[in-house]
């Protein structure tokens, strides 16, 4: 089954087009790269599929709902009960605690529930830092506290926009691994990234150029969490 | 705001206390101590002066006079309580209308040859001694506080007060005659001229005796204009720094939406509507009014009460301090309007939130 | 709250203002002639003394960069402005009358001086405590 599918879709910002005519489907549980050159389309595509914009020309549908047709605030309802989107530079907000930053996201999906945050941030390794602000983590521990928060309303779809980029190798390591058991279990995930080495952890990878997709390719599959 | 208002209702206090004690219609005074009279009045400040005593009857008998009672103001270093002149006023008690009625809500009887009563200022317990020229008198009674020179103010009859200035040297008073008082208190019949009643007065005793006139109604309006014209200051005034804090709050929270843009950003990426976005800065200014409005009400009873005994000295107006249920109600006022102006202020703030892609100010720096 | 050049200066503003009150700007009741001084002649005398040591105590906090020293400073800053206002109220006191000029003014002036005087040395207090403690933890 499909999570996932757009139809002939094209963006255009006044008289520039950022994406033109894009096909694409993303089966359930499937793990897609999108690599690209700067100005390709990347966040464009991430804007769209993670509804914070509506697409000039197409469809778009998620989980069997047609983003086209929504208005604003229903594009905000399917992003906050079906989309968890993870951040380059992890956006945590500076005056909440890790566990805070985690139930942040609980509070405008449903009713905050600490001890589900709590297990959220064991997830990933961090129940003894629940109590830290983000500028007593380290850059590894806050994308950790982002995947938490992106992971604590059990979306349908995990976005993450270059998640391994502002991280050093060992973190980058720590991170994939998450991904990986969130893909063994199940999770349909979309990464953004410039990174070949992050892309061939995918199942497939499409590569943007100006607005187009111009070739698709398997990832290797091959990094399997221990 | 508080603080201003706060003062001119000590003042408008002041005044409706002035115009409840002055029952009297017309004071006859010698010819230019109408200002010292005030004075003595409204700020206690003491003086001495004299008209000869026989003008009492002559201005009782007059048509349209209904009451005419005499009063001694006498201003005296030598008092054990002071080392300040303090203002003695006597009376007589037979046909006094003006303090007895006061006096006696404190002393329900005449006060004896020895006693006197003291305003709420003066030092002394009732039933201790106070020695006023040389003199021991007992302490019978201690008035409730008028705001008015009345304060500073020690009361004796006149008989106590001619039989004390018997044995005081001579020159120690003044040029003090026997018989001698220094105002005379009228109160005109319903329907009398105020301003012919003391034209009257004037042409018939002013060259024998020097007199001056002055009317109670004329001396509390003139007080209350002075009222009116602190209170517009004091307005404007606030009035200004209001306008000054509203701007400075709406610049305050348009520099704040701008410096979290991407805190807001994330916000609604993680789910947030607008109006949840709106609500936030809304009750981010309702926590910012309230704080400040009771900041600001705390600043202005810090500054204000322990102040307002100079406050009142300075204005040279009656004032007496408000109750505490007005003062209470004022503060509110106050917090409430503070409230309201964050609220305003920060409005075009929340209306503007969360417009625009969140995504692309969230990353915005990047 | 970083830089605590900031809370020297209103300490020594409030030792100037309290120097200055008993004699210029809410002045206590004049001398009259053959009369000895009053209370509150000497009451003013001593509330400026003690605003010359706040002003000093003052100038100390804002010079100090020890916060060790700094803590010191601000704790006998308060000292001193206990001490000070205890001066009118209790030590020396003022005249018996309320409606006298160091009652209604000098007194009153000194205590709104001298709180907060001593609101600014609490807070200087907590927060070096604060920062003398968080640097023994990072040690």
């Amino acid at each position: 089954m499909n999570i996932l599918e757009l139809n002939d879709v094209s963006m255009t910002y006044g008289t520039v087009k950022a994406l033109r005519h894009i096909d694409l489907t993303v089966a359930q549980g499937e793990w897609l790269a999108i690599m690209g050159p700067s100005g390709s389309g990347k966040t464009t595509m991430m804007n769209i599929v993670g509804c914070m914009d509506k697409a000039s020309d197409g469809s778009v549908v998620l989980d069997g709902e047609e983003l086209s047709r929504l208005p604003q605030k229903g594009l905000t309802a399917i992003r906050r009960d079906k989309i968890g989107l993870i951040f380059q530079q992890f956006h945590l907000v500076p005056y909440l605690t890790a566990l805070e930053n985690v139930i942040i996201a609980q509070y405008y999906h449903s009713l905050p529930d600490e001890d589900e945050a709590r297990e959220a941030l064991r997830n990933v390794g961090l129940e003894d830092r629940e109590k830290h602000l983000p500028s007593q983590l380290s850059g590894g521990e806050q994308q950790r506290v982002c995947i938490a928060r992106a992971l604590i309303n059990c979306p349908k779809l995990i976005l993450a926009d270059e998640p391994t980029g502002n991280l050093d190798e060992a973190n980058e390591k720590l991170v994939m691994e998450i991904l990986h058991r969130l893909h063994d279990s199940g999770s349909t995930i979309i990464v953004v990234t410039h990174s070949p080495e992050v892309g061939s952890h995918a199942d497939r990878v499409i590569t943007l150029e100006h607005g187009r997709i111009v070739r698709t390719t398997s990832g290797s599959g091959l990094y399997k969490s221990a | 705001m508080f603080g201003g208002a706060l003062l001119t209702e000590s003042v408008r206090n002041g005044i409706d206390s002035l115009s409840r004690r002055l029952g009297a219609d017309i004071l006859v005074v010698p010819h230019g101590y109408d200002k010292k009279l005030q004075a003595a009045l409204l700020r206690g400040e003491p003086s001495t002066f004299y008209i000869k005593g026989d003008l009492t009857e002559k201005i009782r008998s007059l048509p349209g006079v209904q009451k005419a009672a005499p009063q001694l103001y006498l201003a005296t270093l030598n008092a054990s309580c002071c080392t300040v002149p303090i203002q003695l006023i006597a009376y007589d008690p037979e046909s006094d209308f003006v303090i007895k009625p006061w006096a006696a809500s404190a002393l329900t009887r005449p006060p004896e040859d020895d006693e006197i009563v003291v305003g709420s200022s003066i030092i002394g317990d009732v039933g201790n001694e106070l020695s006023l020229f040389g003199q021991r008198f007992k302490i019978a009674a201690r008035l409730d506080r008028t705001g008015m020179g009345f304060d500073t103010t020690v009361f004796m009859t006149m008989r106590n007060a001619r039989k004390m200035l018997r044995a005081v040297q001579e020159g120690a008073v003044g040029n003090y005659q026997p018989g001698a008082v220094s105002s005379i208190m009228l109160g005109v019949e319903p329907g009398v001229d105020l301003k012919n009643m003391a034209n009257s007065i004037l042409q018939r005793f002013a060259l024998d005796y020097n007199l001056d006139i002055v009317v109670s109604k004329n001396m509390i309006s003139d007080i209350a204009k002075k009222l009116s014209n602190m209170s517009y200051l004091v307005y404007i005034v606030s009035g200004a720094f209001w306008l000054a804090s509203a701007g400075i709050l709406f610049l305050f929270f348009t520099l704040l939406l701008h410096e979290r843009q991407r805190e807001f950003g994330l916000f609604r990426i993680l789910g947030a509507t607008r109006k949840k976005l709106a609500g936030i800065v809304l009750y981010e200014a309702l926590g910012v009014g309230l704080v400040g409005g009771v900041a600001g009400v705390a600043a202005a009873i810090g500054l204000t009460l322990p102040f307002h005994k100079h406050v009142s000295l300075t204005l040279g107006l009656p004032y007496m301090s408000v109750s505490f249920g007005v003062a209470a109600a004022l503060g509110l006022a106050c917090i409430v309007l503070s409230i309201g102006t964050g609220l305003a202020a920060s409005l075009y703030s929340a209306l503007k939130i969360g417009a625009g892609d969140s995504y692309l100010t969230l990353r915005r720096g990047e | 709250m970083k830089n605590f050049l900031a809370w020297g200066l209103p300490l020594m503003a409030a030792g100037l203002l309290l120097a200055a009150i008993p004699t210029t700007i809410l002045p206590v009741c004049d001398i009259r002639d053959g009369m000895a001084p009053m209370r509150c002649h000497w009451t003013g005398r001593a509330l400026s003394g003690y605003g010359c040591a706040i002003f000093v105590l003052g100038a100390l906090l804002f010079l100090g960069r020890n916060a060790g020293f700094r803590l010191g400073v601000a704790a006998a800053a308060l000292v001193v402005c206990i001490s000070a206002a205890l001066v009118p109220t209790h030590f020396i006191g003022t005249c018996r009358s309320p409606e006298m000029p160091c009652n209604t003014g000098t007194l009153p002036g000194a205590l709104v001086v001298l709180s907060l005087a001593g609101l600014v040395c609490l807070l200087s207090i907590f927060v070096l405590k604060r920062r003398i403690t968080e640097v023994r933890t990072s040690q």
